[in-house]
């Protein structure tokens, strides 16, 4: 069975369900829609073909165990995860964004019956896991200037706050 | 964080993720590094905003050992006690040798966020703080960095560092009583200490039940500690590196080590100690699933009860005790005579029903005995053909447990990571001024000096001031110190 997608940019996308249903947004959707087309209007269709890629890969991944990010910092990517999210910097933040709009309505905990975290957890994984260990990786190790000059980001602090930076810098430096 | 959403509004990518991806970002950027938060922190204002409000990142973070003096900084430590706002911290905390009373001030005034704590080279009375939370102590000295840099006679170092590290006055010795002020201790490594101060640990009135230990010792006083957490111990590790005869013959009573799973003897003596006035003391372990012993000495297994044991690490002489290990699944062995592993190998095939569970045997070898284990290793299939048996050739004893590192694994410097038995020689650079190694001659210099200064003050019965003087006289002569 299968149910169809439009996007932002009305390209229609025909999906196998259990693959959309990677997807809590519309899994939630698919009850409500019956055979009508599913609008995401805030997912252009290059992303969403990215994420389709993604979800038809993990489809029958089983649920990963909960993990509240407290202590556990592992960035390890795995390898088809790495060639997946080898895009450009708009790509990889659009995915990001894509993916978080996408588990806004994460409803599939209580089908599968499992607790609301581990499903948020699980529709998360393009956002949560690939798309922010991808950007971690990017920052780690780096200075402020590197990263600013990376992500193209202004320097937008007063002198005060840039004399008090320079202070903290003096102290945290460990070399 | 509603109030950072406004912000958010930018131009540039990253800066539309909303701030709870951003904080998950930057979580995983920290990777528990203490100057990560800050770093990213001097960013942008959005990123700072986030941070600040993000008291988990501050939360749970890795203190150096850095080349710094002063790091963690008094002020800085400062800082990060109110970015933690009302949440309680973690800290794990490695000092290196070189830093300032200050920074030891400063990090023992959070000594209720430790969880970790290392030092090594540094007067014990760093201890002198309650650590509720303390989990995992590493303390001692490490000499081979000594001997490596100074090229002086090992006792006339360590003689000198031992006195420059000793207990205080008796009416002070109440900062190693572990008991009352580590109760959460579960770990604890003491490398090379002062026998005074192991025997003070040793008689200490109460004792955190402790399921790891670690001890590098002149002695047997290992068995003392292990006797106060006896029925809590699951793993200990002991490093023999010299030996005082009188010390073991007074200890040989038994020891029941009731939950112990894991034990490792490695025996490096002194060329001149007399191996027959060695006795390893007899342990009772009927939990034992892991048994590693290093020994040029010992032509038996030290430890006696090894029938649980599943898995043994043997480096040494002799041939293979097959009637003490019946329940092993796993050895690995490091032996530079081969016909003894020959005939080790045809005595098991020749009693089928020793060490039947067998399954896994590793040959570590050293490299110019590789090609001379190949036939013997085929040689030995052939003998146990009758045994579904894997076999395997490694260069060297290769076993996760056999490493012993002072501080966490987790620096990219040089030399802050070092195993105790490692030869830094080969690595060092001598124009490295930021390596342990420099750091530490310095920290030497320091320590002669006030060797010095407590022996004019303090009378000694044997006085060594000569020799003292002709030490500093040989890191002058030797070392260009640069400081």
């Amino acid at each position: 069975m299968s149910i169809t997608i439009v996007t932002s940019d009305n390209e229609q996308f025909c999906v196998e369900k259990l693959v959309a249903q990677r997807i809590a947004l519309i899994e939630d959707m698919v009850e409500n829609a019956g055979d009508r087309p599913i609008p995401l209007p805030n997912v252009t269709a290059s992303v969403l073909r990215k994420i389709l890629e993604y979800c038809e890969h993990h489809k029958n991944d089983p649920l990963p165990p909960y993990d509240d990010g407290s202590r556990s910092r592992t960035t390890h990517i795995s390898e088809w995860d790495q060639k997946f999210i080898t895009v450009d910097q708009e790509m990889l933040f659009e995915i990001i964004l894509a993916a978080n709009y996408l588990e806004m309505k994460p409803l599939l905990y209580v089908r599968l019956n499992v607790p609301r975290v581990q499903c948020l957890t699980a529709c998360n994984a393009v956002a949560g896991d690939i798309g922010c260990k991808t950007v971690a990786n990017m920052i780690k190790g780096k200075s402020p200037e590197e990263i600013r000059k990376l992500f193209n980001i202004v320097n937008n602090f007063t002198p005060e706050e840039e004399a008090q930076i320079r202070k903290e810098a003096e102290w945290a430096e460990d070399r | 964080m509603s109030d950072l959403s406004s912000s958010t509004i930018s131009r540039t990518p990253i800066c539309r993720l909303p701030p709870e991806i951003l904080q998950k970002i930057f979580l995983q950027a920290s990777q528990l590094a203490f100057s990560s938060p800050w770093r990213l922190s001097a960013v942008c204002r959005l990123f700072r905003d986030i941070i600040f409000q993000t008291p988990s990142i501050w939360a749970n973070l890795d203190i150096g050992p850095t080349r710094s003096a002063v790091f963690p900084h008094p002020e800085l430590l400062r800082l990060w006690r109110s970015r933690l706002k009302d949440r309680k911290g973690n800290l794990s905390v490695s000092l290196a040798p070189w830093v300032k009373q200050e920074t030891v001030d400063a990090v023992v005034a959070e000594a209720a966020s430790i969880g970790f704590l290392s030092f090594f080279d540094r007067p014990m009375v760093l201890l002198a703080s309650n650590f509720p939370h303390l989990v995992e102590l590493r303390m001692g000295h490490f000499r081979s960095s000594w001997e490596a840099i100074c090229r002086l006679n090992h006792d006339e170092v360590t003689e000198l560092i031992d006195l420059h590290c000793s207990l205080p006055a008796p009416s002070q010795t109440g900062y190693l009583n572990l008991g009352e002020r580590f109760p959460a201790l579960k770990v604890l490594h003491i490398h090379q200490i002062p026998l005074p101060t192991l025997l003070f640990l040793a008689n200490t009135p109460q004792f955190p039940p402790l399921q790891e230990l670690c001890v590098h010792s002149k002695t047997n006083v290992w068995l003392l500690i292990s006797t106060l957490c006896k029925d809590s111990l699951r793993k200990l590790t002991i490093r023999h590196n010299c030996a005082e005869s009188s010390f073991h013959r007074e200890i040989s009573s038994s020891l029941r080590l009731a939950k112990l799973t894991s034990l490792t003897y490695i025996c490096t003596l002194s060329p001149e100690f007399d191996p027959e006035s060695l006795v390893f003391p007899n342990l009772i372990t009927p939990q034992l699933d892991y048994y590693h012993q290093e020994s040029p000495f010992h032509t038996e297994f030290a430890h006696r009860d090894l029938s649980t044991a599943t898995h043994i690490v043997w480096a040494g002489k002799g041939s293979v005790q097959w009637r003490q290990i019946p329940s092993v699944i796993k050895i690995e062995i490091l032996h530079r005579d081969i016909d003894m592993l020959r005939s080790s190998f045809l005595e098991l095939a020749e009693n089928p029903d020793q060490c039947r569970e067998l399954r896994d045997v590793v040959l570590g070898v050293d490299g110019y005995l590789m090609e001379e284990l190949r036939p013997l290793a085929e040689r030995i299939l052939e003998i146990l053909k009758d045994r579904s048996i894997r076999l395997e050739l490694r260069p060297g004893l290769v076993s996760k447990d056999a490493g012993c590192f002072t501080y966490k694994e987790r620096s990219d410097l040089i030399h802050n990571c070092y195993e105790e038995d490692e030869n830094t020689d080969t690595t060092h650079d001598v124009d490295c001024c930021f390596c342990y190694i420099c750091r530490s001659r310095r920290a030497l210099r320091g320590a002669l000096e006030r060797a010095k200064l407590l022996r004019a003050a303090i009378p000694h019965p044997t006085s060594e001031d000569d020799d003292i003087s002709e030490l500093l006289g040989l890191l002058d002569g030797e070392i260009t110190m640069g400081y």
